[in-house]
């Protein structure tokens, strides 16, 4: 099969390999798909496909630490980080202690997931747009980098991405700082309805409603909106899209009006009727147990299957280039039997076209490996996550977390503002599962309520629902900017079990970030007060990512959204692949993921790195043509 | 395997007051058994015999309600160094599906087994955790409520 040659060969199947997977085939293109998970993860027949899903659920219930990572087979042929390996860097001696390497000075918290349909199993869904300023930070604030890319250009490539995802969520909900009335396109709507906005999130805008906030002297007024999510909710009958498909004509990929269009949302990928409503499982990270959520193994589901050959257990491992063209002639990858057992035999894939999907530090990885696409200097540089800074309390009343999605709502106003010339931007979700995150609640309530207040019977029963059932948990996703010290690394001290680099991390938060997590915890005060919210949140030393800034001591969190390692820019000579998404050194190599993205904004990146996919998919069954 | 009647009921007495959940609720989770066996695996069929006659004789001397009751629970097996860590342990069995390891002075004096580990039980055991209904919520992915239930206070009111 391997030496076959296809039309296009892509590594990794997560959400950013599979839509280009699906979007080739379905334009009639012979597609070769390797992954690094075991061939159980990519069953489409609905038996093995139940089978090994309630494998994974059962995995799950029975984990102690149920982690993002928890559910899903770690393998010793292609590892994946876990944020169980955390703890913070002493000195100048890395962290070996879990497949990162750790260099610091902060470990890099945020992990993700080798296994077929990628991070996309574990992640939340949220799935909001960037805002236009943010794809020209530089020119508007003087901070980071421009895209090449507008967002009126990008503009019809989300709307592919959110009928690829099926997000729900209410246009007129959807009000952000400083956007036109035309961020949407004319009478556009979502695929369906908005995810109701949790009873937390309604007793907490009638806290807020009206509150003005102070910052720097600044005043601004709050409001929450709902959150667009990747789950199924149920259809807007006014929306009208199919596609997207390819129109020869424009040379485009297109998505068509039809008037009995109807959204059908996907259910689970064993049974369709599974799944075909988000049911309230509060379970989305680490696992939606009815497929409710999106991930990426429904989008491989709908590819061309007879045009589609996918080989498992394949951890791709070099990038082949004829020196006098400079064009991509192979991938070499090693295929094992055994993900405990160190044997593989090494395979060549060969194609016309060759795409690297396999999450941003391992696309990074994969070109450092094999000395390609780097002119720059810039593959692996300007890793960026969304610092997740928490703060936590207890509500006067009770308002029943641990409910419904993760999160339903957010406060979008410091999405975008002058501000940013002098700190980070921010998003503020409302999270729906107490204080799980930070403090591992409820188990963390339970054993002190019976082990140090020595609480039974129903005494212990009205002192968890009085206390449990108030817990409050904000959330505040600081930008992050490009900086070229942030980076992945390969060192041959360090090497998995098959042979293939570690990442080697180098990370950092700088100022602008950190003083954006200041004006958060200043703004978390004043909603505090205002709400009359009992403040328990707390950050020490021994948190695995814990930074002082002026003076005062933060702990943050890593939010899962690498972005920037292989960055798409204006120009050669700072950046690896071009607004094309292929790399400027080697005309048949495109890439994608997040790690094209040349700044994070404060959205969570999945959706815009989709729309990126289409849009790469694009180029690339142009260049077939 | 059938109990002997008489190890259950105090087990199962003893869980009810220590959990404040009624005996039929407890049943109706369908881990009485499992959860009886686990305390006797891994203090030992000696250990939890005493406390088994121990939670019977309070019940005989002060009945199963009541203030009476409770004193008697929380002095002389809350309290006591033996009983205690087990009791709590129980507490949290029923909670959770959680086995958490009992203190090192206690296994120090009364025993060490291997199978007292901090563990979950099992998948079943995780679902039937009663931490969640405690707090008016639902195991995180089982017993789901249903699409939009989250927007409405457990009861089902709006406000
Ligand atoms: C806890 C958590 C929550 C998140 N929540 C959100 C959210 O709410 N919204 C949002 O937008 N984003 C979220 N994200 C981020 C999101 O999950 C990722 O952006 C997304 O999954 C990346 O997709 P990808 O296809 O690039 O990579 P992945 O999904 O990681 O897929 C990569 C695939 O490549 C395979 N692979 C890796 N290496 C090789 C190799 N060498 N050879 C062959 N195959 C290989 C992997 O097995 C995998 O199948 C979250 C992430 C985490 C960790
Ligand atoms: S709330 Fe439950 S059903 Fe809904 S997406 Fe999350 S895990 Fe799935």
């Amino acid at each position: 099969m391997a030496e076959k040659i296809y039309d296009a060969v892509i590594v990794g199947a997560g959400v950013a390999g599979a839509i280009v997977a699906k979007t080739l085939t379905q334009a009639g293109y012979r597609v070769l798909l390797l992954e690094a998970g075991l061939q159980a993860g990519l069953a489409f027949a609905e038996a093995k496909a139940y089978e090994n899903y309630q494998s994974y659920m059962d995995t799950f219930y029975n984990a102690l630490a149920k982690v993002p990572n928890a559910p899903y087979p770690n393998l010793q042929d292609a590892p994946s980080p876990n944020v169980l390996d955390l703890s913070p860097i002493q000195g100048t001696t890395p962290d070996t202690t879990g497949y990162f390497v750790q260099k610091g000075p902060l470990p890099f918290g945020s992990d993700y997931a080798r296994t077929p349909g990628g991070t996309t199993l574990h992640w939340l869904g949220t799935c909001l747009r960037m805002l236009p300023n943010d794809f020209r930070l530089k020119t508007v604030y003087g901070q980071g980098v421009d895209w090449p890319i507008s967002y009126e250009e990008l503009k019809p490539y989300y709307e592919m991405a959110e009928r690829e995802i099926g997000v729900s969520a209410d246009v007129e909900d959807q009000i952000y700082p400083n956007t036109g009335k035309d961020f949407f396109g004319k009478g556009y709507v979502y695929p369906m309805r908005k995810i109701p906005q949790s009873y937390l999130d309604q007793k907490f805008i009638k806290g807020v409603r009206g509150m003005k906030v102070g910052v720097k002297g600044d005043e601004y007024e709050l409001y929450v909106i709902s959150t667009p999510q990747g789950r199924n909710s149920i259809p807007n009958d006014r929306y009208n899209l199919v596609g997207p498909v390819w129109d020869k004509a424009t040379q485009r990929l297109v998505m068509k009006h039809s008037d009995d269009a109807h959204y059908n949302p996907v259910g689970a990928i064993w049974d369709p009727y599974t799944g075909q409503r988000c049911e309230g499982n509060a379970n989305c990270v680490p696992i939606c147990p009815v497929q409710a959520k999106y991930n990426a193994l429904k989008t491989l589901k709908n590819a061309r299957r007879d045009r589609l050959d996918i080989v498992t257990q394949a951890v791709a491992s070099k990038v082949e280039i004829d020196p006098t063209t400079g064009r991509v002639t192979a991938i070499t990858y090693k295929k094992y039997q055994d993900p405990d057992s160190p044997e593989y035999t090494t395979e060549t894939a060969r194609g016309t076209i060759f795409v690297l999907a396999a999450h941003s530090v391992e696309n990074a990885k994969i070109l450092l490996a094999s000395g390609v696409a780097n002119s720059s200097n810039q593959v692996g540089r300007n890793l960026m996550d969304h610092m997740v800074f928490l703060t936590w309390g207890l509500m006067p009343e009770r308002v029943y977390p641990y409910r419904g999605p993760g999160s339903t709502s957010n406060i979008p106003v410091f999405r975008d503002g002058e501000f940013r010339e002098r700190h980070a931007a921010f998003i503020m979700p409302i999270d729906n599962w107490g204080f799980g995150w930070p403090a591992n609640a409820p188990y963390s309530d339970l054993s002190a309520a019976v082990n140090r207040m020595n609480l039974f019977g129903k005494q212990l029963r009205r002192h968890l629902n009085d206390t449990v059932a108030r817990q409050l948990l904000l959330h505040f996703e600081c930008e992050q900017l490009p900086q070229p010290e942030n980076r992945v690394m390969l060192d041959p001290r360090y090497m998995d079990q098959l042979g293939n680099f570690r990442p080697v991390i180098q990370y950092n938060v700088s100022d602008y970030t950190r003083a954006a997590m200041a004006a958060a915890k200043n703004i978390s005060d004043q909603i505090f007060a205002r709400v009359g919210i009992e403040d328990y949140s707390e950050y020490n030393p021994t948190d695995a990512d814990y930074l002082i800034y002026d003076g005062v001591g933060y702990t943050f969190w890593g939010a899962g959204h690498l972005v920037g390692t292989h960055r798409m820019g204006f120009a050669r000579s700072d950046s690896v692949v071009s607004r094309e998404q292929r790399t400027w050194d080697h005309e048949n190599l495109f890439l994608v993921g997040c790690g094209n993205m040349p700044t994070i904004g404060t959205s969570n990146p999945t959706l815009t790195m989709a729309a990126l996919s289409f849009w790469a998919a694009e180029n690339i069954i142009r260049e077939l043509q | 395997m059938k109990k002997e009647q008489y190890s259950i009921e105090p087990f199962l007495d003893l869980s009810a007051i220590l959990t404040g959940f009624e005996r039929v609720d407890l049943l109706g989770t369908g881990m009485v058994d499992i959860y009886y066996d686990e305390v006797v695996n891994v203090v030992g069929k000696a250990t939890s015999r005493e406390l088994w006659e121990t939670t019977a004789q309070i019940i005989e001397r002060s009945g199963k309600d009541g203030r009476k009751f409770e004193t008697a629970i929380r002095r002389e097996i809350l309290a006591s160094a033996k009983f205690g860590p087990i009791a709590r342990n129980i507490i949290q069995m029923w909670y959770t599906g959680i086995w958490n390891e009992l203190p090192q002075s206690w296994r120090d004096l009364y025993g060490t087994s291997p199978d007292d580990t901090t563990r979950i039980i099992s998948s079943e055991a995780y679902q039937q955790g009663l931490v969640w209904e405690v707090i008016e919520a639902h195991p995180p992915a089982a017993k789901q409520p249903g699409f939009a239930s989250w927007s409405y206070r457990p009861s089902g009111d709006k406000h």
